[in-house]
C-alpha cells in the first residue's frame, strides 16, 4: 500500500497537473441493504445505491433523513447493524476507519487546533511514514490547489471559515484517498463563500477524477455540484438521479416539495384527465385515475405558473421578487389561495404588487393526490 | 483646528479612582516591603537582609514552602484531571450540575473553618483516627500528624482538586469529537491521536491550571497557622512570627525581604502561567 | 491516566475491530465503572470531613453526647462581639467594592473598552503579593496613619476592598458583560432618558446580579479572611475561631460547621440563581489570567 502511495508522490513531482497524477483512477463504490437503528428510530432501512468511478453523488435530505449516518457509514465512523459496504468489489464493512482510506470534510472546526495549515495537510502524510522532501513537496502542492499558500504557517484559529475548510479538503485529499466524502462541508459558511467554495470543490473534484459523495440539505447546493442526487427520506432513497431528472420528473411528491420549490393547491376533477384548480381548467394524465368530483391536492412548480394581464383577472398580486431575471410573484387567486410562480422577466412588463392578474398554469402538473381534509 | 478637536486626548478620568486606590492600598505596601528588604535598621542600603532570608533557618523554610507547594500541586492537579476527566463523560444532568456548584463551592473553602474540620477527621482524635485505631491502625504512633507538611498537603487538597476540577473541565469539554473522526480517516490509532493531538491540546490549560494551584498553595497562610500554630517553618508563617514579634528582635527588616522573595517566587509564576496560557491561545477558539 | 487511557481506547478500538463502531458523542466517553470509582472516593474525601465535624461538634473527646459546644458558643460575649466586628468591615467592604469597581466598569465599557484588560490586569494584582506580604507593607508604611484608620478595623476594610479584587472585579464586569452597556444607553438615550434616568433605571437594575454576586463574594471573604486580621491583632470572627480552637476544640469545630454551612449555604444559593456573573474563583480567575496573558 505504501510503495504504491509513494510511486504516486513521484510521479506527482514530476508532473504538472496535481489531479492527474495524483487521483487513484475513481473507484466504484456499493452500498448493500445498510441499516442502522438509533433505538425506535430507523437512520438507515435497507438503503442501497450503487456509484460509479469518479461520480459525485450527492445524499440530498431533509435533517435526520440518514444522509449523515450513511457517510458515517461508509467511513467507519457509524456502526452498521446490517448491510454490506463495497470499494472495487471488496467488502469493506469489517475494515476500521484507520485503514479505510476516505478522505472525509466535516461541517465545520475539524482542523487540529495544535497545527498549522500545513502541518494538518501532512498529518495523513506523517502517518504514512513518507520522506520529509515527498510530504513538503505533497503540501505545497496541495496549499496550491486550495490557494492557501500564503497561509501555510497558520494555525486554524487564524483562519476563516472558508479558508478552514479548503484546508480540511487539502488534508483529506493529500492521502490520495479512494473516496472524498464531505459532510455539509459548506454549511457553516456565508451564502457567498458557499457558492464560491461548492464551484472550487467540484473543480477538483473533477480534476481528480475521485469518486465523492457530498452530504447536504440544501437543494440548491445538490442541484448545482452533483453528477447525481440521492434524495434520502426516512432511511431510504426516494429517488436516484441527474439534477435534472430529480428536478423535472420527481420520484414522488416528497422530492417534488424537497427539490425545488412548489405549489400545494386544491383542485376538483370535472371530467376525465381534467381538473378545475382555483378556477382555472387543467388537462393532464395525473388526473387520469381520479374518478370526476374528487378533491385534489395538485403540486405544480412555480414556473409552471403563466401570468397575463387579461380582462379576466383571477388574482391580485401580493408580492414580488426582483432577481434580475426572473421575477418571484406572490398572487393571492380570487377563492383565496396563495400561488407562487416564477416568470421571465422582460423589461416594460413589470408586475408590482396590487396589479389584478390572470394566472393560468400551463407547465403542467406534478403530481394529484387525494386532498388530505 | 478641525484635526485638534479630533485629535482630542482619550478619556482616562474614569479609570482614575480604582486604579489610584489599588496604588494606595496594594502598590504602596508591596513597595515598602521591596525597598524595606534592602534598608538596614538605620534606613541605609543593605544587602544584609536578602542575605539572612536566603540562609539557615529561613532558607529552609522557603524550601518546605516550596516543597509543600509543589507535592500539594502535583497531587491535586492529577486528582483533580482524574475527576474532571470523569465529570466530562458523563450526560449533562443533575448530577453534574450537582458536582460543578459543589467544586465552586468546595474550591472556595479554605482558611481556618477548613484547618478544624480536617482536626475533627484526621487529628488526635478524628473521626478517622479512631475508626482506623479500632481497627488496630494507630497511624499517629506510625509517623503521621496532621500538623505537617504531610498534613497540610491533605488538607490544602480540600480546596485545591476542585479548583483543578472546574479549571479543566472546560478545555476537556472542547476536544472536538470531530478531530478525532478526522485524525482516524486519516490514518490514525488511538496512541497516535493521543499523543499528537489531545495531549498537545490538554497541556497548556493542564500546566496553566498547576500553576495557579501552586500559588495558591504557597501564599496560603490561614490554614497552616491554624493548624500548626506555627510549628511548621514556612514563609507566611515566619513572616507572620516576625510581624507579631515572637522572634527575637533587631530583625526589622528581615520579613520585608522573606516578603520580596515571595512575590518573587509568585512573580516568576504568574510570567509562567502567561507565557504558557499564551501559547494555548494561540490556538484555542 | 493509565486508566483514562485504556479505557478510551476500550471503546474507540476494540469495537472498531469487530464491525465499523465508533465513539459516539462526546471524545472522553469513559467507562462507567472508571467514573463511579472516581467519583465515589473525590466524594467521600469531601464528605467526611463533614460528616466528622459534625459528630466532633457533639462528642467531643469523650464518648458523650452534647450539645453543650453549640450552647458554650452562644454564651461567649466574644461570640457576638467578632461576628459584630466583621459584619461591620463587611459592610465598609461591600460598599467601597461596588461604589469603585461598578462606575469604572460601567465607564471603561462605555468609553474606553480597550482599556478594559488592562483594568482587568490591575484588579489582578494582589494575587501575585500574598497576604502576609501585604500585612507587612501595611504595617511599615501606613505606621503613621492617623489611629481612626489603623487602630481600627478601618484599615481592614479599605484593604479587603484590594485583595477581593481578584473575584468582585471579574463578577460586575460579568454582569456589566452579559449586557452590551453601550446599546442599552444609546437605545435610553434615543427613547429621551436623560443621564440619569438610564443610570437608575437601565444600566443599574441590569447590573444588580454582577453587583449582588460580588456583594457576596467580598463578604464572604470578610467573613473568611485570617492572615491579614490577625497579624494586626483585630478580634474579627476568624480570628476569634482559632484563639477558641487553641483551648476549646469542640467547640471551635462546633463552629468551623456553623461557618462551612452558612458559606456553602450562600455559595449554593448564588449558583443555583445561575447567574452567570456568579463562576467562581477559579473560573472567573481562570478568565482573567488568560486576558492577562493576552494583554502582556
Amino acid at each position: 500500500m505504501v510503495g504504491d502511495e509513494l510511486s504516486q508522490v513521484e510521479s506527482a513531482t514530476t508532473g504538472s497537473n496535481p489531479g492527474e497524477a495524483w487521483s487513484r483512477k475513481g473507484v466504484g463504490l456499493e452500498l448493500k441493504g445498510l441499516e442502522r437503528s438509533f433505538g425506535a428510530t430507523r437512520a438507515l432501512d435497507g438503503l442501497t445505491l450503487s456509484v460509479k468511478a469518479g461520480e459525485l453523488v450527492v445524499f440530498l435530505g431533509p435533517s435526520g433523513c440518514g444522509k449523515t449516518t450513511a457517510l458515517r457509514a461508509i467511513a467507519g465512523l457509524e456502526p452498521l447493524d446490517g448491510g454490506r459496504i463495497e470499494i472495487e468489489g471488496q467488502d469493506i464493512s469489517g475494515t476500521p476507519t484507520s485503514k479505510r482510506e476516505m478522505g472525509m470534510v466535516f461541517q465545520a472546526y475539524s482542523l487540529f487546533p495544535n497545527m498549522t495549515v500545513a502541518q494538518n495537510i501532512a498529518y495523513g502524510l506523517k502517518l504514512r511514514k513518507f520522506d520529509k522532501s515527498k510530504i513538503d513537496g505533497r503540501v505545497a502542492e496541495m496549499l496550491k490547489l486550495v490557494r492557501l499558500g500564503e497561509q501555510a504557517d497558520r494555525y486554524p484559529k487564524q483562519l476563516s471559515g472558508g479558508q478552514q475548510q479548503r484546508v480540511a479538503l487539502a488534508r483529506a485529499l493529500a492521502i490520495s484517498p479512494k473516496v472524498l466524502l464531505l459532510d455539509e462541508p459548506l454549511s457553516a459558511l456565508d451564502a457567498k463563500v458557499r457558492v464560491q467554495l461548492r464551484e472550487e470543490i467540484r473543480r477538483i473534484q473533477l480534476e481528480f477524477g475521485i469518486t465523492t459523495i457530498f452530504v447536504t440539505h440544501d437543494q440548491d447546493e445538490a442541484l448545482a455540484i452533483a453528477d447525481r442526487i440521492a434524495v434520502l427520506n426516512q432511511g431510504n432513497i426516494e429517488q436516484f438521479g441527474t439534477p435534472d431528472e430529480v428536478y423535472l420528473h420527481p420520484a414522488s411528491p416528497f422530492v417534488a416539495s424537497f427539490v425545488g420549490h412548489v405549489n400545494h393547491l386544491r383542485g376538483r376533477v370535472i371530467s376525465q384527465g381534467r381538473a378545475s384548480v382555483f378556477g382555472v381548467e387543467v388537462s393532464s394524465d395525473r388526473f387520469d385515475r381520479y374518478s370526476v368530483g374528487e378533491e385534489l391536492e395538485v403540486l405544480v412548480r412555480p414556473e409552471s405558473i403563466s401570468i397575463s394581464r387579461s380582462e379576466n383577472s383571477n388574482a391580485t398580486v401580493s408580492a414580488v421578487g426582483f432577481m434580475g431575471s426572473t421575477l418571484n410573484v406572490m398572487a393571492a387567486t380570487d377563492d383565496g389561495t396563495l400561488v407562487r410562480a416564477a416568470i421571465t422577466f422582460r423589461e416594460g412588463e413589470m408586475i408590482r404588487g396590487g396589479d389584478r392578474v390572470r394566472l393560468n398554469i400551463e407547465g403542467g402538473v406534478l403530481f394529484a393526490t387525494v386532498a388530505k381534509g | 483646528m478641525a484635526i485638534k478637536v479630533l485629535r482630542r486626548r482619550k478619556p482616562i478620568l474614569g479609570a482614575v479612582p480604582f486604579v489610584a486606590y489599588v496604588g494606595i492600598f496594594l502598590g504602596i505596601p508591596a513597595g515598602s516591603v521591596v525597598l524595606n528588604a534592602f534598608r538596614s535598621q538605620s534606613g541605609s542600603f543593605t544587602l544584609s537582609n536578602i542575605h539572612s532570608a536566603l540562609s539557615g533557618g529561613y532558607r529552609q523554610s522557603f524550601i518546605q514552602s516550596l516543597k509543600l507547594s509543589v507535592i500539594a500541586t502535583v497531587i491535586a492537579a492529577i486528582a483533580g484531571l482524574l475527576v474532571a476527566v470523569a465529570v466530562v463523560g458523563m450526560k449533562d444532568g443533575a448530577l453534574k450540575r450537582a458536582i460543578m456548584a459543589a467544586s465552586g463551592v468546595f474550591a472556595n473553602t479554605g482558611g481556618v473553618p477548613l484547618a478544624f474540620s480536617f482536626v475533627a477527621t484526621l487529628g488526635n482524635f478524628g473521626l478517622i483516627t479512631k475508626i482506623l485505631l479500632s481497627g488496630g491502625v494507630n497511624i499517629y504512633s506510625g509517623g503521621f500528624t496532621l500538623y505537617s507538611v504531610t498534613g497540610l498537603v491533605i488538607v490544602y487538597q480540600y480546596f485545591m482538586i476542585p479548583l483543578m476540577v472546574l479549571v479543566m473541565i472546560p478545555p476537556l469539554e472542547g476536544l472536538n469529537s470531530q478531530w478525532f473522526e478526522a485524525a482516524q480517516t486519516l490514518g490514525a490509532s488511538w496512541p497516535t491521536m493521543w499523543r499528537s493531538i489531545v495531549a498537545p491540546v490538554i497541556m497548556p490549560p493542564f500546566i496553566a491550571a498547576s500553576l495557579l494551584l501552586f500559588t495558591d498553595a504557597f501564599a496560603a497562610y490561614a490554614t497552616a497557622a491554624a493548624l500548626t500554630s506555627g510549628t511548621i517553618p514556612l514563609v507566611p508563617i515566619q513572616i507572620g512570627s516576625l510581624i507579631q514579634g515572637n522572634v527575637v528582635a533587631n530583625q526589622g527588616n528581615l520579613g520585608a525581604a522573606l516578603g520580596l522573595g515571595m512575590i518573587v517566587i509568585v512573580g516568576v509564576v504568574a510570567i509562567a502561567y502567561v507565557f504558557v496560557s499564551r501559547r494555548s491561545n494561540r490556538w484555542l477558539r | 491516566m493509565a486508566t483514562i487511557t485504556t479505557s478510551l481506547q476500550g471503546s474507540l478500538q476494540g469495537s472498531s475491530e469487530k464491525s465499523v463502531k465508533a465513539v459516539h458523542g462526546r471524545v472522553l466517553g469513559v467507562g462507567r465503572r472508571y467514573r463511579t470509582v472516581v467519583l465515589v472516593l473525590t466524594a467521600l474525601f469531601f464528605l467526611v470531613p463533614v460528616v466528622a465535624s459534625l459528630r466532633y461538634s457533639v462528642v467531643g473527646n469523650n464518648n458523650s453526647i452534647s450539645f453543650s459546644s453549640y450552647g458554650a458558643i452562644f454564651s461567649d460575649p466574644q461570640f457576638f462581639s467578632s461576628l459584630f466586628t466583621s459584619f461591620k468591615i463587611a459592610i465598609g467592604t461591600v460598599a467601597i467594592t461596588v461604589f469603585l469597581v461598578t462606575p469604572t466598569v460601567v465607564w471603561a465599557r462605555l468609553r474606553r473598552p480597550d482599556l478594559m484588560s488592562a483594568l482587568e490586569s490591575v484588579a489582578l494584582l494582589p494575587l501575585i503579593v500574598p497576604s502576609v506580604v501585604v500585612t507587612l507593607g501595611i504595617l511599615s508604611a501606613f505606621a503613621s496613619l492617623p489611629n481612626i484608620i489603623m487602630g481600627s478595623p478601618v484599615i481592614l476594610a479599605l484593604e479587603y476592598v484590594v485583595l477581593a479584587l481578584p473575584y468582585t472585579f471579574r463578577s460586575i464586569d460579568a454582569g456589566a458583560g452579559a449586557i452590551d452597556i453601550r446599546t442599552l444607553v444609546e437605545a435610553s438615550r434615543s427613547l429621551g432618558g436623560g443621564w440619569i434616568a438610564t443610570l437608575m433605571r437601565v444600566i443599574i437594575p441590569n447590573l444588580k446580579s454582577g453587583i449582588l454576586s460580588a456583594v457576596f463574594l467580598s463578604t464572604a471573604f470578610v467573613f473568611g479572611e485570617f492572615a491579614v486580621a490577625s497579624l494586626m491583632s483585630f478580634s474579627t470572627f476568624p480570628v476569634w475561631l482559632v484563639q477558641v480552637g487553641q483551648d476549646r476544640a469542640s467547640e471551635s469545630v462546633a463552629l468551623s460547621v456553623v461557618a462551612l454551612l452558612l458559606t456553602w449555604g450562600g455559595l449554593v444559593a448564588v449558583s443555583i440563581a445561575g447567574l452567570r456573573s456568579t463562576r467562581r474563583r477559579s473560573a472567573v480567575i481562570e478568565d482573567e489570567l488568560f486576558a492577562f496573558g493576552e494583554q502582556l
